[in-house]
């Protein structure tokens, strides 16, 4: 990988980034819950109202920040690494390593594992852009 | 030898009241003024006190203003009373509609030990529940209105003399209890999730109890008006939260039918509430989505990285994922899994486009109905003014000498007959979309019902010992008889 020639883009970029995770998520797997599983996502009769979806939402975001940052800054490492020579390894390493981390954290489910696992692919495609364009 | 035996049943009996703690039934009713104070509640305030009498239990009963002899109930004459429906053109054009119809008197509620004034009755239930030994059990009923305020923990009972109880002064109540005294509630009014704060599922300091301290139900969530706030006004036609879970205790219907099937879901000769509330869940055709605090613990319990988790799964066969299939089975949703889902989807967002159609055309008949009203009510009191100023003598006298000259009046008028058959639209309509909104409601159930199965089993593999505990004790608590 090139030096950065845009650092406070690249440091604005990285900050940015582990916020989208969580939204990301959950946009994957209200997708992928609509097309093949209960499809219980956003109905007002489970959290009473919009307004209370809307906190609840606020809410696990607010909770997801600490941990998708540091989920975010493990995979800027590897693409550090790869990115330059072998990008394909890296998108490759990042679902796998997606899928890994989904199936063992939600205990061997396979929709939630994969929700997890195109999370990560969606974040890597953007952290490839960044580090092309900070560089 | 009778003699012998008879006074070692009494000694038994005196014993194990003393061991076991006694039952105390507090039953808290009516409106905040008599204007709102339907007679629907007095009649389920009625209902309710005789069942709990039959069951054995001795209620408290606090209703409006008490045994004061003031008119506190409204009540609905019906169109069979001729002077009441001489008037209905006359209301139809000054008044709202239907107010011809409507009357006060006192309540005929018997045994009433105080009013509901919110000073008094906090005064009273907090001397009661300092007084209570370890053992002791409440069951705290209420029946009235409740508010709403963007805090929910000041969502509020409406009490009597326009006074409020909210959920976190009730909250102060309890601080009072001993904490070996168990505390059971049921709250039916608008937005009576607040009061799921009251529960406290830690364990009841009583002889190594495997129960909750405080538990109990509500008939929607925080942000949701109760079935009881809508049109319904015949005693055929009540669907309240409180008309199935008290009719499922009493083993048949108000009206004396036999229930649905057997509320007795575990088959042990004896209703729990916790049964009663699932009877309701499955049985009630309404707008209430009842909770209880347990399946409240389940939702508050769920940790932030499960809450949107996708689920590929089939529903679990734990009790609310029975629940779900029963409550989709009455209503006619046939199908499993995925296809049963997508069903549901459809049917659902058809309703709700219905609802909004249907409020679309309710908005333009409005409209249109209050032009024609305008016109024709300036006319009226071009003719009669005295009928601007109904506290004048001049009105009396109008009503005394005139008034069938007014009611020929607005009879000949050609509107009046248009803005009659609007209005009459207008409350079809209405119940038009209720019955849609209680359509949507029995689908909102399956989904929660699935979505509690899912978080029952989340609990299983990802609670703690003592979260699991916790649910446990609430459980328990619940699914005690009266």
């Amino acid at each position: 990988m090139q030096p950065i020639r845009r650092p406070r883009w690249f440091f604005l970029t990285i900050l940015i980034l582990p916020l989208l995770m969580y939204p990301a998520y959950i946009g994957i797997s209200s997708i992928l819950d609509y097309l093949l599983g209960d499809g219980l996502f956003a109905r007002d009769a489970l959290y009473g109202s919009r307004r209370e979806l809307l906190r609840e939402l606020l809410s696990g975001w607010t909770h997801s920040i600490l941990p998708a940052m540091a989920l975010f800054f493990l995979t800027l490492l590897p693409a550090w690494l790869l990115l330059r020579r072998f990008p394909w390894f890296y998108y490759l390493i990042m679902l796998l390593g997606g899928a890994l981390l989904g199936y063992y954290f939600f205990h061997g489910e396979v929709l939630a594992a994969t929700a997890v696992s195109i999370t990560f692919l969606f974040i890597a495609m953007l952290a490839d852009k960044v580090l092309r364009f900070s560089a | 030898m009778i003699q012998i035996n008879k006074i070692l049943i009494i000694v038994f009996c005196l014993f194990s009241s003393a061991v076991q703690g006694k039952d105390y039934t507090f039953l808290v009713g009516g409106g905040d003024k008599p204007s709102n104070s339907q007679v629907q509640i007095e009649l389920n305030v009625k209902w309710i006190e005789g069942i709990l009498r039959d069951s054995g239990h001795t209620p408290r009963v606090f209703f409006t203003d008490g045994q004061a002899p003031e008119p506190d109930v409204l009540t609905h004459i019906g169109p069979e009373d001729d002077r009441a429906a001489a008037l209905e053109p006359l209301t139809r054009m000054m008044g709202e509609y239907g107010d011809n119809y409507l009357a006060f008197r006192n309540n005929e509620v018997p045994n009433i030990e105080a009013s509901t004034d919110a000073t008094k009755l906090s005064a009273t239930l907090k001397e009661a529940f300092a007084s209570m030994q370890p053992g002791d059990r409440i069951f705290f009923v209420y029946q009235g209105h409740g508010t709403w305020e963007k805090d929910s923990s000041n969502n509020a009972l409406l009490l009597w003399n326009h006074t409020r109880l909210s959920a976190v002064e009730f909250q102060e109540l309890l601080d009072a209890l001993d904490p070996g005294v168990q505390f059971r509630f049921f709250f039916p009014q608008c937005f009576s999730g607040a009061f799921l704060r009251l529960a406290d599922a830690s364990p009841l300091a009583y002889k190594n109890s495997t129960q909750a301290a405080q538990c109990g139900f509500t008939a929607v969530s925080a942000t949701k008006l109760s079935e009881g706030c809508t049109v319904s006004l015949k005693a055929d036609d009540f669907r309240d939260y409180s008309t199935y879970f008290f009719a499922a205790l009493d083993g048949k219907t108000r009206l004396g039918k036999p229930l649905n099937g057997s509320a007795d879901e575990n088959g042990d000769g004896a209703i729990s509430l916790y049964e009663a509330h699932m009877y309701s869940l499955d049985n009630a055709y309404s707008t209430d989505l009842s909770r209880s605090t347990s399946e409240d613990f389940l939702e508050q319990w769920q940790p932030w990285y499960l809450k949107w988790k996708a689920d590929i799964r089939d529903v679990p066969d734990n009790l609310f994922g029975k629940r779900a299939r029963r409550i989709a089975a009455i209503n006619n949703y046939t199908g499993e899994g995925s296809t049963l889902k997508k069903r549901l989807f459809k049917q659902r967002k058809q309703f709700v486009e219905e609802v909004e159609s249907l409020r679309a055309k309710q908005a333009d008949l409005e409209t249109r109905q209050s032009q024609l009203h305008e016109g024709l009510k300036t006319r009226l009191l071009n003719h009669w003014p005295e009928l601007m100023l109904p506290y004048t003598a001049a009105y009396k006298a109008l009503m005394d000498n005139q008034l069938d000259a007014v009611l020929e009046w607005i009879d000949a008028q050609e509107d009046y007959h248009q803005l009659a058959a609007m209005q009459d639209e207008n409350m079809s309509r209405m119940k038009d979309l209720l019955d849609l909104q209680r359509k949507i409601t029995q689908i909102d159930k399956i989904f929660r019902m699935i979505q509690l199965s899912r978080i029952l089993e989340q609990l299983k593999v990802y609670g703690s010992d003592e979260d699991l505990a916790a649910y446990q004790r609430l459980f328990s608590c619940e699914d005690n008889p009266l």
